[in-house]
Order: C-alpha cells, then sequence, then structure tokens
C-alpha cells in the first residue's frame, strides 16, 4: 500500500508544485503576453474612456462589468458607478450586470460615455448557471438544471437550506419529516431510482461534495434522517442549482444518478465597503392538533372494552377506570408539544474589494427553543469568509472560500409527539409535588424522556481554494482544492432520576464521537473558441478524492452523582459500544465538449470515467457520457419578428450516471470486535458476508424539453418529459433471517424506471415603475414502475414487488370492513383457507408514491413593499392517523375521537370494530390492519408554505445606504383531508413548525 | 482587425504555451497512470477478514468467545434477560406471570411480526449458526491454527449448532438446516423435519463429545466453555426428548458418575454460584457492573413490580416443607399485595461476579435417568434419582408407585426444580402432550395451534420456499 500512498503524494506534490509556479510565469512573462495581445494594430489611437453608470432611478450601479468586446480587456464600475477604461476608438465597450439588459456601445472615438441600465426583467440571456465544473448560460443550455438565489432564500425563516427549496423547483421533492430542530428531511430528485438504498442527492459546497446522511450514532430516534446540511447558514448561500438530467449530470458520472445539488455561497462585491446587519427573531408552535377522546369518551371506550371481552377491571390492569381520578382532563398535547418554540437569528457581512480583490467576512448566531417541555434548543454559529483576487493583467484569479459552523443542540432523547397523542387523558400528574417523575405501571411517563438528554456538538469546516490561470486566449488552466472536516460529539445520558426504580437499567451514560474528514483536488483544463459562426468550448480534467471516516460510542455505568454523568472519567466502568473507522478514494477524469452554431444550435457531450474503492477489485471502473442537443428555434430568421412568440428551444439529452451509495467495504467479509470482552478475551463476531463482484448501479437518462417565451419573454413556459431506467441494482439484498444476515450488498439484475412530466410556467403579469406582480407555478407528476426482475417469484421480493407495477406499491391485506355480526375487521381471504396470513393473502393495492406536488409562487413590489408568497401542494396515498396509535382502541392509550363509531352491538355498520383490551381475536385483526389497506388514504395538502412582506425604509435621513424591515411566515395555513397532525411529517414524529418571524435588515 | 505578425514577439509564446503542454500532459499521464492503484483502500482497522481470522490461534477463538460473550451479553435469546428464552417461554408456560404492558407471549398470542421473536428467537440463534458454520469451514482450510485448538473450536462449533437447533426445533417445529455459510442456498432452503433435525443434533453433539475436552482446563478451570460433558448432557436431554430412554439413561449416568467434577450440592443456596460443582456449563456475565440478567431481571426491590414474578400454579406446585420454596422463590409486597419472584440468583447488580448464568446442571441429569428409568421399567432406579433431589431440597423420599405416578412425580420435580431455567416447563408440558390439559385450564386464551410460534414474517416473507406454522 505504500508505493500507492507514494502515487498519490507524487501527484499532489507535482500539481502544488505546479500551481505555485504558474503564478511567477504570470509575473515575469506577462508583460510579454499582454503586449502581444494589444498590440492589433497601430492605426488606431487609444484613448482612455469614462463615464457613470446608474439605474433607471438615477441610483449609481457599482460593480458593472465593463468589457472591450473580443479582447480579454476589462473593468469594473466603482461604488459610485464611475469607471475609466483604456480603449481604441474603433472599438465597441459591452456593459453587463446580472439583473440588468447587457448593452453595446462603439466608442466612435468618445471620452466619456454615461449610461442607464434598465433592469431586465426575465434577463435570461444574462443569467450565468452553475453546473459544477462550468458555467452555461441560461439560454444556451442543454440540460436541466434548476436554481433559487440568495433573493428567495432570504424571503424564508428556515434554518436549514434544504426548507428553502421546498416547493420551488419541478422535479425535486423534499420532505421535512419533523419540526424538531435538526430533524430530518428526504431529498428526492425524480424519484427513486434505486430498489432499497442510495436515493441521496450528490450534495457539493463550493466545489467539495459533501456528505448527505447525518453522523449521528445516539439520538437517531429524535434527529431521524437529520440533513449535515443543517450546519449551513441559509443566508450565506448565494445560489443552490439541482441539476437532474443526463446533460447536467454525466459529468459527476458515479454519483450523479440521484441528482446533484451544487451550493455555491456568497462572495465579495465591488464597491465601498459595506456592512450590513440582519436581525430576525420568531416564534414556532405546531399548527394543528388532533382531535383526541376526552376523558368521559375515553373511559366508556375502556369500559366498553372489558364488557366486550368479559374481562372485570382491576387496580393492575384498569389504574385508569380504578385508580385514577375520573373527572381529570388534560389534552397532552398541549402539555407536551404545545409550547412556543423562540428563534433568533443575527447575522453580520462585511464585503466590499477593488476591481481586483473583492473580500466577504460573515458571521452569524442562531437560536431556536423547541416546543416540548424544558430547556431545550439548538444552537448554530457560523462563519463565512471569501477572497477573490484578479491579477492586473486578468491572466490569473484565485478564490478562496473558508466555512467554519458549529451547531449545538440539547434536545430530549425521544420525540415526545407519540405520547402527547396516546397518554390517557385522565393520567394523574406526571411530577409529583418535589418535582420528580412518577412513575406508571402500564404506560411511560414521558417527562422521562425530557431529564434523558441528548446533547450534540457538530463542528464544520469547508475550505476550497481555486486557481486559473489563463495560458493564453482561450485556455486556460485551473485546479481546485477542497478540504472538509466534519466531527459530531454527542451524549446521551439517563440520569437516575429518569429510571423507574422497579424496572428499567441502570443509571448510564453514552458518548460518541464521530468524524468525517474529505478532501479532494480537481485539476481542469478550459479551452473556448469561436470561429464564426462556430463556437468551441471544451474542458478535460481530473478528480482525486479520499474520504476518511472514524466513530467510537463509548458507555460509562456506575456514577455516583447525576451531575457527573457527562463526564466519562465520573464512571465507575466504561465500555466500548462500537468502534468503527473507514476510508474511502475516489478517482476520475472527465471531459465536455460544446458546439454552437449560429447561436441557435448547440451540441454539449459530457464523460467521466471513475473510479471508487466500495466496489470489489474486478469492478472498480466504469465510463459514463451523455449528449445534449439543443435548438433555439426562435433565433430562426422567420420568427424574425419575435413579437409574441419571443423565445423558444427545443432540447434533449441521453446518457448514463451511476450510484456508488453503499458503505465502504461492501465487498470485505469481516469480522469486528464484540461490545463484551468473555474471560478477558475480546470476541469477534461476522459482520459482513462476502460478495466479491458487485459494481456500479447504471442509470440511463432520457429527457426531451420544450422551453417557450411570449411577449417578450413576460411569459416563460417549460415543459418536460424525462424518463430515466436504472439497472444492475446496486442494493442490500434482504436475506431470509435464517442465513444469519438480514441483507448483503449486491447487485440485482432488475431495472427500474423513472418517468414524469414537470411544468413550470413563469409569468410577468405587471411591470410598471412602482408595481410589479410576478408569478411563478410548478409542476411534478413523477411515475415509478419495475421493469424487469428475473426470476422475481422465487426471490427475496417475491412479495414485495411486481413487475409492471410502481416501486412503491405496498402489499397489504384488503380489508373488507367491520363485520356487522362479530364486531371485527375481516380482511379477504385470497387464498381461501380460512385463515388471514401472510403473505398468501397479501394484495398489491397500495401505490404509496407522490402523484404531483408543486408550488405557486407570487411576488408583488408596490412602490416599497414587496410580498411573496409560495403555496405549495402534494399528492400522494400515505399512512394515515390510525397509523400513530399503537393499541388497539379500548387499550390504556388515547385514540382519535373518529374511533367514537364503533360497532357495539350485532349489526351495527361501523368504521372501527369492537373496542378491546385483551389478547384474542379483535386483537390479532387489529394488528393485521398493520398490514392492511385501512392504515393508507389518499393525502393531499395545499399549504401557504412561505409568505414574506418586506418594506424598505426610506434610508435618505438615516446612517444607512438601505434598510428593509419584513416579516415572514412558514408552514402558515394547510388545506387538507389528512386526520392527523400533519400531512407532511412522520407519522409519529413532531409536524414542521408554524414558525412566523420579524426581521430588520440594514447596511452602511 | 490587422494583425502585424511580430516572431520576436510570438515565438517566446509559443515555447510558453509549448511548455505549459509538457507539464499538463505530464500531469494527465500521472493521474491516469496513478489512477488504478490509489484507490486500493486497506482493509479497515477496526475490523478483520475473515481470510486472516482463521489464520491465527488467537483470532480464531475470538471467533468462539464472541459466540458466547453476545449469548450472555445480547440481552436477548441466551441472555436470562427479559427477551430470553428463560422469561418468555417461561410466561409461554404456567410458571411466570406477566406484570407490565401485556405481554404475547404470555397471552399465547405471538404473531408472525413479533419483533422479539424475530430478532431473539429466531433471528439471534441462526447468527450463531452461521458463526460456527464459519467457523468450522474456516478451520477446514486453515493452516496457521494449532491441532489441538483445532479441535477444541471444531467442538465448540458443533455443540453451539446443535444447541442452537435444540431450541430451534423446540420452538418452530420444522426448520431450515444450515450446516454451511453460503448464504445463497441457505436464501432457498425449505424446512427440514423435525426428524431431520434431531439427527443433526445427535450427530453434532457425539462428535463435539469426542473432540472436546473432559475438563475445563481450556478455561483454567471455570466452567464457562462447554466440554465433553456439556456434549453428554444435552445428549442426554435430547434422548429423552427423542425417547431413547435406554441411551438418556448412558448419557446422564456418565455424567453422573463423574463425581469428581460434578456432584448435587446439599444447599440449594450455592447451586447457582459461579463454577460450583453442580455446573455443568455456565455462561459467564460479560456486562460490567452486573452479574446474572437473570438476577437483574427477577429481583423485585419494590411493589408494585412490573417485570415477570412467579405463577400461582407454579406456588401451588411446591409441597410443604419444601427447602426451594424457601430459598429459590422471593417476595415484595405493599398495601395491595405481595409479588413472588424466582430468587435462584441472588444477586441483582454487582461489580463483582459471584453468580454465573446456569445453562446445563447436575439436577436435571438425575431427573432425566429417572424418567428414563421409569420408562425401562427399573422403577426403583428411577425412585433413586428422584429422592436424590427431593432430599436435597429437604423434602421425603417420594410415596409414588408405579411408573405412572411415578412419571407424574418426576414431572411435578422438574417444574419445582427447575423453574424459570430456560423454559424446561414449557419444552416438558409439549413434550409429555399435557401442554392442551394444563394450559387451557389456566389461560382462557389458549390454542392448541400456540403450541408452536409462527415463524417470523421476514423469513416467510423472503423465502418462498418456507412455509408457516398451522394458525398463523
Amino acid at each position: 500500500m505504500k508505493n500507492i500512498d507514494k502515487t498519490i503524494y507524487r501527484n499532489s506534490l507535482f500539481l502544488v508544485f505546479y500551481l505555485l509556479t504558474v503564478p511567477s510565469h504570470a509575473t515575469t512573462l506577462s508583460p510579454l503576453i499582454f503586449h502581444a495581445n494589444s498590440l492589433p494594430s497601430v492605426a488606431v489611437q487609444q484613448s482612455e474612456v469614462h463615464g457613470t453608470i446608474t439605474d433607471t432611478q438615477g441610483l449609481p450601479l457599482a460593480g458593472v462589468a465593463i468589457s472591450v468586446k473580443g479582447t480579454q480587456k476589462g473593468t469594473v464600475s466603482d461604488f459610485n458607478g464611475f469607471y475609466t477604461i483604456k480603449v481604441d476608438a474603433n472599438e465597441t465597450l459591452v456593459f453587463s450586470f446580472i439583473g440588468f439588459k447587457t448593452h453595446e456601445i462603439a466608442v466612435q472615438g468618445r471620452n466619456e460615455l454615461n449610461l442607464v441600465l434598465e433592469t431586465d426583467i426575465t434577463a435570461l440571456s444574462t443569467v450565468e448557471i452553475n453546473a459544477g465544473y462550468y458555467t452555461v448560460n441560461d439560454r444556451e443550455r442543454t440540460g436541466n438544471i434548476s436554481r433559487i438565489t440568495a433573493k428567495e432564500i432570504e424571503t424564508q425563516p428556515v434554518a436549514n437550506p434544504l426548507s428553502a427549496l421546498q416547493g420551488r423547483m419541478p422535479g425535486v421533492y423534499i420532505q421535512q419529516r419533523s419540526g424538531v430542530p435538526g430533524g430530518g428531511f428526504i431529498v428526492r430528485i425524480r424519484g427513486q431510482n434505486s430498489i432499497t438504498k442510495g436515493n441521496d442527492p450528490l450534495y457539493i459546497v463550493d466545489g467539495v461534495p459533501f456528505i448527505s446522511s447525518t453522523l449521528a450514532s445516539l439520538g437517531t430516534e429524535i434527529v431521524s434522517n437529520a440533513n449535515p446540511l443543517s450546519s449551513i447558514n441559509p443566508s450565506d448561500i448565494e445560489s443552490v442549482e439541482v441539476l437532474k438530467d443526463a446533460d447536467a449530470t454525466a459529468i459527476y458520472g458515479s454519483r450523479g444518478a440521484n441528482g446533484v445539488v451544487l451550493i455555491t455561497t456568497k462572495r465579495g462585491k465591488v464597491g465601498k465597503t459595506e456592512v450590513s446587519f440582519d436581525f430576525q427573531s420568531g416564534v414556532g408552535s405546531v399548527a394543528n392538533r388532533m382531535d383526541l377522546l376526552n376523558t368521559s369518551q375515553y373511559l366508556e371506550m375502556r369500559q366498553e372494552a372489558f364488557i366486550n371481552d368479559g374481562v372485570t377491571p382491576t387496580a393492575t390492569n384498569a389504574p385508569d377506570l380504578l385508580v385514577w381520578n375520573q373527572q381529570r382532563y388534560t389534552d397532552w398535547q398541549d402539555t407536551l408539544i404545545g409550547g412556543t418554540s423562540y428563534i433568533s437569528d443575527a447575522q453580520v457581512k462585511v464585503s466590499g474589494g477593488s476591481e481586483h480583490t473583492q473580500f466577504l467576512a460573515g458571521a452569524s448566531a442562531y437560536k431556536e427553543t423547541t416546543v416540548i417541555p424544558g430547556d431545550f434548543d439548538y444552537k448554530r454559529f457560523s462563519f463565512n469568509s471569501a477572497m477573490n483576487h484578479r491579477s492586473e493583467n486578468d491572466r490569473f484569479t484565485a478564490a478562496v472560500n473558508i466555512m467554519y459552523a458549529m451547531e449545538d443542540s440539547g434536545l430530549p432523547n425521544v420525540d415526545l409527539t407519540y405520547s402527547a397523542l396516546t397518554l390517557p387523558p385522565n393520567t394523574p400528574e406526571l411530577l409529583d409535588d418535589n418535582g420528580d417523575l412518577v412513575f406508571f405501571r402500564d404506560i411511560t411517563n414521558p417527562l422521562i424522556y425530557t431529564k434523558r438528554q441528548y446533547e450534540a456538538q457538530n463542528t464544520n469546516f469547508i475550505a476550497n481554494a481555486q486557481f486559473a490561470y489563463q495560458i493564453f486566449d482561450g485556455l486556460k488552466l485551473g485546479t481546485s482544492i477542497g478540504y472538509n472536516n466534519m466531527h459530531r460529539d454527542e451524549i446521551a445520558i439517563r440520569p437516575s432520576s429518569s429510571r423507574n426504580p422497579a424496572s428499567t437499567s441502570p443509571q448510564s451514560s453514552d458518548f460518541a464521537d464521530t468524524k468525517v474528514s474529505s478532501w479532494i483536488m480537481e485539476p481542469q483544463l478550459e479551452y473556448q473558441k469561436t470561429w464564426g459562426d462556430l463556437s468551441l468550448k471544451t474542458l478535460v480534467g481530473a478528480t482525486i478524492q479520499q474520504n476518511n471516516q472514524s466513530s467510537k460510542t463509548l458507555s460509562g455505568s456506575g456514577y455516583s452523582n447525576d451531575a457527573l454523568m457527562e463526564d466519562l472519567a465520573a464512571a465507575a466502568s466504561v465500555t466500548v459500544l462500537r468502534s468503527s473507522q473507514s476510508e474511502y478514494k475516489y478517482q476520475a477524469v472527465y471531459g465536455r465538449l460544446n458546439l454552437g452554431f449560429k447561436e441557435r444550435y448547440y451540441v454539449n457531450l459530457t464523460g467521466r470515467r471513475d473510479g471508487s474503492s466500495r466496489f470489489g477489485p474486478e469492478n472498480r471502473f466504469a465510463n459514463f457520457g451523455a449528449v445534449g442537443l439543443a435548438w433555439i428555434v426562435s433565433e430562426e430568421p422567420i420568427f424574425e419578428a419575435k413579437r409574441v412568440f419571443s423565445y423558444g428551444k427545443v432540447r434533449a439529452s441521453y446518457g448514463t450516471t451511476g450510484n456508488d451509495q453503499i458503505g465502504d467495504y461492501g465487498y470485505l467479509d469481516t469480522y469486528s470486535p464484540t461490545s463484551y470482552a468473555y474471560q478477558g478475551v475480546s470476541g469477534l463476531y461476522p459482520t459482513r458476508l462476502y460478495n466479491s463482484d458487485f459494481g456500479w448501479e447504471r442509470n440511463k437518462k432520457f429527457e426531451t424539453a420544450m422551453d417557450l417565451g411570449f411577449f417578450r419573454d413576460r411569459l416563460m413556459l417549460s415543459l418536460v418529459y424525462y424518463n430515466n431506467r436504472s439497472d444492475n441494482q446496486l442494493i442490500g439484498l434482504p436475506l431470509p433471517l435464517s442465513t444469519g444476515f438480514s441483507n448483503i450488498q449486491s447487485n440485482l439484475n432488475a431495472t427500474v424506471e423513472n418517468s414524469g412530466w414537470e411544468f413550470n410556467l413563469e409569468t410577468i403579469n405587471i411591470n410598471t415603475e412602482h408595481f410589479t406582480w410576478k408569478s411563478s407555478l410548478n409542476l411534478s407528476i413523477p411515475k415509478t414502475k419495475l421493469v424487469r426482475y428475473p426470476d422475481l417469484e422465487t426471490s427475496v421480493h417475491a412479495n414485495r414487488y411486481r413487475v409492471g407495477q410502481s416501486l412503491f406499491v405496498v402489499p397489504a391485506f384488503h380489508s373488507t370492513g367491520v363485520n356487522p355480526d362479530t364486531g371485527i375487521y375481516g380482511f379477504e381471504d385470497v387464498d381461501m383457507d380460512g385463515a388471514i396470513s401472510i403473505p398468501n393473502d397479501y394484495q398489491f393495492l397500495q401505490d404509496i408514491r407522490p402523484e404531483f406536488y408543486g408550488g405557486f409562487l407570487n411576488s408583488i413590489r408596490y412602490k416599497r413593499l414587496t410580498l411573496d408568497c409560495l403555496l405549495q401542494f402534494n399528492k400522494e396515498l400515505g399512512l394515515n392517523y390510525l397509523n400513530m396509535f399503537f393499541y388497539a382502541p379500548g387499550n390504556i392509550s388515547n385514540q382519535s375521537a373518529e374511533v367514537l363509531d364503533r360497532w357495539q352491538e350485532p349489526g351495527d355498520v361501523a368504521a372501527f370494530q369492537k373496542f378491546t383490551q385483551g389478547f384474542n381475536q379483535a386483537r390479532t385483526a387489529y394488528t393485521n390492519t398493520n398490514f392492511a389497506d385501512n392504515f393508507y388514504q389518499d393525502i393531499f395538502y395545499i399549504r401557504i408554505k412561505n409568505v414574506n412582506l418586506s418594506y424598505s425604509i426610506p434610508t435618505e435621513r438615516l446612517p444607512f445606504t438601505s434598510a428593509r424591515l419584513y416579516i415572514q411566515g412558514q408552514n402558515l395555513f394547510t388545506i387538507t383531508d389528512y386526520k392527523g397532525l400533519d400531512p407532511e411529517g412522520g407519522v409519529r414524529s413532531l409536524p414542521p413548525l408554524r414558525v412566523i418571524s420579524l426581521g430588520l435588515q440594514c447596511s452602511f | 482587425m490587422i494583425i502585424k505578425l511580430d516572431t520576436s514577439l510570438v515565438l517566446p509564446k509559443f515555447r510558453l504555451f509549448q511548455s505549459h503542454l509538457t507539464l499538463i500532459g505530464l500531469m494527465l499521464f500521472y493521474l491516469i497512470q496513478g489512477c488504478d492503484q490509489s484507490i486500493e483502500v486497506d482493509p479497515p482497522k477496526t475490523e478483520l477478514v475473515s481470510t486472516t481470522v482463521f489464520e491465527d490461534d488467537r483470532t480464531a477463538k475470538a471467533v468462539m468467545d464472541g459466540v458466547y460473550s453476545r449469548m450472555v451479553g445480547g440481552l436477548g435469546y441466551a441472555s436470562g434477560f427479559a427477551n430470553s428464552i428463560t422469561v418468555k417461554n417461561g410466561l409461554a408456560s404456567d410458571e411466570l406471570v406477566a406484570n407490565g404492558a401485556p405481554d404475547p407471549f404470555y397471552n399465547n398470542n405471538v404473531v408472525p411480526s413479533n419483533s422479539e421473536l424475530e430478532r431473539y428467537f429466531w433471528e439471534e440463534p441462526y447468527q450463531y449458526i452461521y458463526t460456527v458454520n464459519s467457523i468450522l469451514e474456516g478451520l477446514d482450510f486453515s493452516t496457521g491454527v494449532s491441532a489441538s485448538l483445532r479441535e477444541q473450536l471444531q467442538g465448540e462449533a458443533l455443540f453451539i449448532r446443535a444447541f442452537c437447533y435444540f431450541y430451534l426445533v423446540n420452538d418452530f417445529g420444522d426448520v431450515p438446516l444450515h450446516l454451511g455459510s453460503d448464504y445463497e442456498a441457505n436464501a432457498k432452503a425449505s424446512r427440514s423435519s423435525v426428524n431431520e433435525v434431531y439427527t443433526q443434533i445427535i450427530s453434532d453433539l457425539s462428535a463435539a463429545e469426542t473432540l472436546l475436552g473432559i475438563d475445563f482446563g481450556v478455561s483454567s478451570g471455570e466452567r464457562i466453555r462447554p466440554s465433553s460433558w456439556a456434549a453428554k448432557a444435552l445428549l442426554a436431554r435430547v434422548y429423552l426428548y427423542t425417547e431413547q430412554w435406554d441411551l438418556a439413561e448412558v448419557k446422564a449416568t456418565q455424567l453422573i458418575e463423574h463425581s469428581t467434577l460434578f456432584e448435587v450440592l446439599p444447599n440449594a443456596n450455592q447451586v447457582f454460584l459461579k463454577n460450583s460443582s453442580e455446573a455443568i456449563w455456565q455462561l459467564m456475565p460479560v456486562r460490567p457492573n452486573f452479574n446474572t440478567m437473570e438476577g437483574y431481571r427477577f429481583i423485585a426491590t419494590r411493589a408494585p413490580v412490573s417485570s415477570e414474578t412467579v405463577s400461582e400454579t407454579l406456588l401451588n406446585s411446591f409441597e410443604s416443607g419444601d427447602l426451594r420454596y424457601a430459598n429459590w422463590i422471593g417476595s415484595v409486597s405493599n398495601s395491595s399485595g405481595i409479588w413472588y419472584f424466582p430468587y435462584k440468583y441472588k444477586i441483582r447488580l454487582s461489580s463483582s461476579l459471584a453468580e454465573y448464568s446456569m445453562v446445563l446442571r447436575l439436577a436435571e441429569q438425575y431427573l432425566i435417568r429417572a424418567e428414563a428409568r421409569t420408562r425401562l421399567n427399573k422403577l426403583s432406579g428411577a425412585l433413586e434419582d428422584l429422592n436424590t433431589i427431593r432430599n436435597r431440597s429437604g423434602l421425603s423420599d417420594s410415596g409414588a408407585e408405579g411408573s405412572e405416578e411415578i412419571l407424574q412425580a418426576i414431572y411435578k420435580e422438574r417444574q419445582v426444580e427447575l423453574f424459570a431455567e430456560w423454559g424446561h416447563r414449557w419444552y416438558d408440558l409439549k413434550r409429555t402432550g399435557l401442554v392442551d390439559q394444563v394450559l387451557s385450564s389456566v389461560k382462557s386464551q389458549w390454542r392448541y395451534t400456540a403450541k408452536l410460534y409462527p415463524i417470523p414474517i421476514k423469513e416467510v416473507d423472503r423465502n418462498p420456499n418456507i412455509s408457516q406454522n398451522e394458525g398463523y
């Protein structure tokens, strides 16, 4: 192995050396080169042109790029909108600025050129979109890339950047699983490609691949599906681009199958140093309450259950009927999840710079408390800095970005939502007069979880440096070097005050420490050239990446005092519960070739060859590639007039990408140490089965799309059809448990198809000087199908999937409702054997994929007031509220008020079976409903996801250059037929909170 | 645009371009050439690869140690804790009562999706079976393990395989019989009949009996690894269950007569101490601050009690004057009642180890031989064995006469001697055919199909060749 490391070091040293020497080449040789370029003709006189650039309201515009057409020369306007540039009298100046129309003005010997730039409301041709290894003009792009910018993010009071994307992009399904701060998200770009695992997109933050799954080893119950992106401050983000089709993702090769999310952080801007502050504070709460049984209804249910079962209630089996106060009533939703969460957020940013060097530095502090009783909160401190430099001769550029964030969360070990719904309404006080916990025999006091704290500290450091040097006109050599280090330190304590003296385990605390570090180096060579109507853009590059992950979990017990439980040294004995370490190496070469003809026909070829240490020695390398085509129809001469039809593009792409989202070392059969030694000797146990020849999962993506613009692009419509097929499925193949393992990493010769339609409509309804109104609507209709699965009938998935049906089809019994004679749920007995059994009586009826989803956004500006409102909608078949309740109605557990519609005597036609508290036929039938279609329902919801109203304060008399006062709301109002707490969150977890916040942003 | 060619200016530029190209070329060459090797990674430092495990005495033995460590430390199957065979099968029979949340084992209403059943009664023993099969295969190919250790490990592996199948076949009836680690074949196997499984158990145990040592030297005198004696003891039980009375008598006799190692202790309070001379095989507790999990689970410190307590049926089965009632049953009470709990293990929590978890002990061998002798019509010998156990507990000789009465006396003796140990009562009721009669009178929900647990859903679901038990 030594040689191999040497190879890497040799390569890296070589690159570093090369990069270090490049700038010196530049300084020593550049005068020559500069001369060579700037001496096109001796016949023309050189002069200096200067002027001021303003917007339509007469305010100076800083940072406008002024370039001399056809050359590399250029400058940028300063803070007063002023610029000077040396030009030849017959040259043409190009003025461009994001969000404004680009102007070209021939100098014609003039010395002063003042200019008013008009806002370009659609700005299609000026928007440069980040495609990862290159940028692409929105007008010319051949692939499918959605984007949101800082402007959209800042209107939302969110802690995780992922929630800022919700409802705003077609084809991007984001579900917030929990309203607990730091809680989880599910992100699916164009559906689920892999049958069982690895469906997360590839996240890249400023060029550095970012892990997609949480490092949490403890507390996974309270922060399930947590996403590490929470450590990135949303307001540090300049833009988020989501790459979806083959054309955009093939250059990411083996990691692009599930789409790519590119996050670019803010950079400094040219101009006078600007300091800006942003203060925000808000309140959050659970928006909805479930309608549960009150005390008299609950007691009636219990009594009826005992009568139905013919059992006499005793103090042991029915303390709620015989011991507890019969009048007492508590809605535990109010007590346990009904609190108010306070959110405060403060940010400061300094940015500025000269034409050649710009900087930005920012810091922020965010704190969010919870809605559960007790002193819990989540805090985040983040620092972000960026420096950009361009050499005097414009040939050398450097950009450095450093980000550091610390998250600190103190939460209970377990989500209290389930207890809030099921604790009997007449349960006595949970704390006694001394403030100690009261323990019950049959029910768990939910406040024990508030004593069992889970504390986690997460630090995240990302650094990235990009250097580029223009060797000659059109040829650029660059490299990007990135490093990411994430560290999570966790403590979960179970103090003696939280333990039931009668049964639970002794006081103990667990300590976990998980680290991931990764570095990446990507040298790249770019060449651009235009010959008449033909333009060429090409690049080749390489990636070397290495990740190291290690994790340790220790458990301490035997503390003399609860107060010492966060100190491992105070434990009488310490056990190592888990210890793991892994290494991942990855290398690739990639390239792109883009040809444009007459600015209307485009061909884009991209490809990648990559190798990953995650696969068996036989299957480490694979090639991926894509072709994208675009035809800008509106540029054809017959559409010259462009009255109504102002823009039209047809594009298509086809290609392959891969998926390597499996753990490391999947091909080895390994033994790990056991937690405890036997007679002083540490034991070993098998942890993995051997499979040397598993390889890449391949995903073939096809897309065709049409982008249309009407009325000078005031109405933009885009229509997309895609069809992705992934085969050679890389899965944890479930195994019968008798094999000793529950699954094995393996390639499965099955094909999954994801297809669908995506619509996006953007309109500018009104656009006057004082009043603008813009709308956008997006809609996604995804479909997924298992196309092929040889020998499915004899496979482990025989009872799970059907060829030709959706991947989300859930096998379930078909309920025939409550039998009016017996009062017990009946199910269709498919095999007619007289018993309801798995799998023989399963039917494939329930398809739980999202049917459609989307968002409708309106932005209105009237003078200084701006209003943005996002409606989000979603329809899918999902688990209904019955699933929240584990016990059959009649047991010592509260229920939805719906259960009152139950069977009571023969002949009754009711929605719910008779109440029962014991183990009997009714109980078995209730258990069967866990596997039956009565647990599913169509869930449709429309919600006011986000509203932002902001007022830009006149600053003439204030010491500010700009000031803005705003009020924002998240998850404000929901229309749904779902009867549980929230149609979006997980079934038994805290729903996403309704948040209203008020903020002030000012800069000077 | 007019371009004036100035060769003096263009030439250095061209040279520069050339040198850059060379560098770029070199760089790409290095990258591509380095590509193949530099994604090689070493195996993880926290794990071992199977090929290295069985090339070394220490690591090979560590795999077997891992089995014992997980059996006793895992909180399931063999742990003696809430989800163990001891507790769950005690609940399923008539000796223990569940006091906490409703327990499907106690109610004889275990469904195929029951997670305790799946995890602790099915998956866990099959994990041990996979491990010991891997050991047997690994040792076959290994050249690095010493001959004596190889024999010991082969013997222990075969013993553990037989041990796991014994409980599987008694809990589930026909079960898939995996004798190798090939998961592809195992994933498609159908259920082998009870007879086939017992044949394998007997063959494994007989092999283990000759491979294993005849003392406890390999574990420094501690009785915490199965020896040849453990194989004989389990064989005696298997012959009893399969009604091969003469063989059962032979095996039990070998143990009983080996008095240099084994004797029935006069004081019942000493039986469950570590390395007691009644112990044939004990599991050594591994969790810090704990002794046995049986002690931790059963010993109630205050009323009301939420863990498992002794049933009235069992309490009423003790004859008056039985020292086991005084020594092995504990109680706590409050104003609303009194709760009796199994008190064979005396230590609930302690950082010094005094008690080990008993798996096989000599008293059972006496009762096995008594029953076998009765069936073989050697009634006086049978009574002699029965009375050995009775006298130790302060009871006079049994007054039973005739084979039927003696048999009933032995069953009753087993009930009070072996309660709250490894589900003996549950298996006795089932193998003697008394289960329907006995349980239907004390459990209103009893159904005859509850004798066997359902095959867990993840097994039936994932292997189309596995059928479900009757009634599920």
